[in-house]
């Protein structure tokens, strides 16, 4: 049974799910996320789908489970499954601009349906690719976990975000994009879709994603944003795998408002996308610095990276 | 080594605000905010044998 332990030196949240360190590792005669027609053994027992959201079999957090272990309905907090396609070789960058549109729908209608849920308190959408970022099914697909907290990295944006708008009367995230969209950072400015490596980069090719105008969350957007975000979505990750000439691994995070119950008026959705690569033959590895210090070394400029960027982009 | 006095005069970074110990409850998406921007899109919902839910998500007809 997953259970979340409160640390008091680090005042956050740790995550333990035993059952987790035995679950399904890099199959090869046989992929979980492929569907397998109706009564069949993979996580998708359908003919075909477009995009389909399952409850996580190995789950890093709830849902509480009856004692013959079926889950307990309605389930508080959660880890879900989001397959994107069944295309077992694609990638985020294979889908056509229907598919992604879909897939930005489909996070939007999760962030209502499971932040309106009584303990959820923050909906994190997130994407691993690649076995340096830990994947343990190659088909592509996300994951959103519902948490009872809001977590350190998206806490910390929104202390940021209040503190600026008392000093300034303005949002913060809204002021960023103002300077990243005509400054030497910006990767693309496309229908208002604004991408650019961010001023302190932790990572040397990370880039980040803000769909058109202010809103706290995905489901705030409406069509014409969803299909420009989807849109550029889907030129981020072409670009890295053309800028570095190969499918590109990252991690992508996805911040929105908490759904805590309170307003977030200076919550402003957005992408982060973190490739692992600082060149094409060499990782960047979260060592002692980072892990033992909190504090990132960057061993790239982002101005530079984002010029490189760029060169690979079709929207620039 | 001593901190430079320039280093020792510069604002401290701010720290992230302190996270409740208690997971809060009364979650819900925020007052106040648009439910909803888009039409939700069509879907199927289904029960794997073990009692989890999967959900199957269609694009719009005009989508």
């Amino acid at each position: 049974m997953p259970e979340l332990r409160f640390s008091r030196l680090r005042n956050e949240w740790v995550a333990f799910a035993t059952e987790r360190n035995d679950r399904t590792f890099l199959p090869t005669d046989s992929c979980p996320l492929c569907p397998s027609g109706p009564g069949g053994d993979s996580e998708v027992p359908l003919d075909d789908f477009e995009v389909v959201v399952f409850e996580n079999r190995f789950p890093a957090l709830g849902p509480d489970r009856r004692p013959d272990g079926r889950p307990v309905r309605p389930a508080t907090t959660g880890c879900e499954v989001v397959v994107y396609t069944p295309e077992h070789h694609a990638t985020l960058a294979d889908l056509d601009p229907r598919r992604a549109r879909l897939l930005v729908d489909v996070w939007a209608e999760r962030y209502l349906e499971l932040g309106g849920r009584q303990e959820v308190a923050y909906v994190y959408v997130f994407e691993n690719k690649g076995e340096v970022m830990g994947v343990t099914l190659h088909h592509p697909h996300g994951q959103i976990y519902a948490l009872p907290f809001v977590p350190p990295v998206a806490a910390t944006e929104l202390v940021q975000a209040v503190a600026h708008r008392r000093a300034t009367g303005r949002c913060l995230h809204c002021d960023l994009v103002a300077e990243e969209r005509s400054g030497q950072r910006r990767v693309f400015d496309h229908k208002g879709v604004v991408a650019f490596v961010p001023e302190a980069a932790r990572w040397p090719y990370e880039l980040h994603l803000y769909p058109e105008g202010h809103a706290g969350s995905l489901a705030e957007l409406d069509a014409g944003q969803r299909d420009a975000l989807a849109e550029g979505l889907l030129e981020v990750v072409r670009t890295y795998d053309r800028h570095f000439g190969f499918s590109t691994p990252y991690v992508m995070a996805i911040h929105q408002a908490p759904t805590d119950g309170a307003d977030w008026p200076d919550a402003h959705v957005h992408i982060e996308l973190y490739p692992p690569h600082r060149r094409p033959d060499r990782l960047k590895y979260v060592a002692g610095v980072e892990l033992g210090a909190g504090t990132f070394v960057n061993d790239t400029l982002p101005e530079e990276t984002a010029s490189q960027l760029r060169a690979a982009c079709r929207l620039a | 080594m001593p901190v430079e006095s320039e280093q020792a005069q510069a604002p401290r970074p701010p720290t992230a605000r302190p996270l409740e110990p208690v997971p809060p409850v009364g979650g819900s998406v925020g007052a106040g905010r648009p439910p909803v921007g888009a039409p939700r899109p069509p879907h199927d919902s289904h029960e794997l044998p073990d009692g989890r839910y999967l959900i199957a998500y269609r694009s719009a007809p005009n989508a």
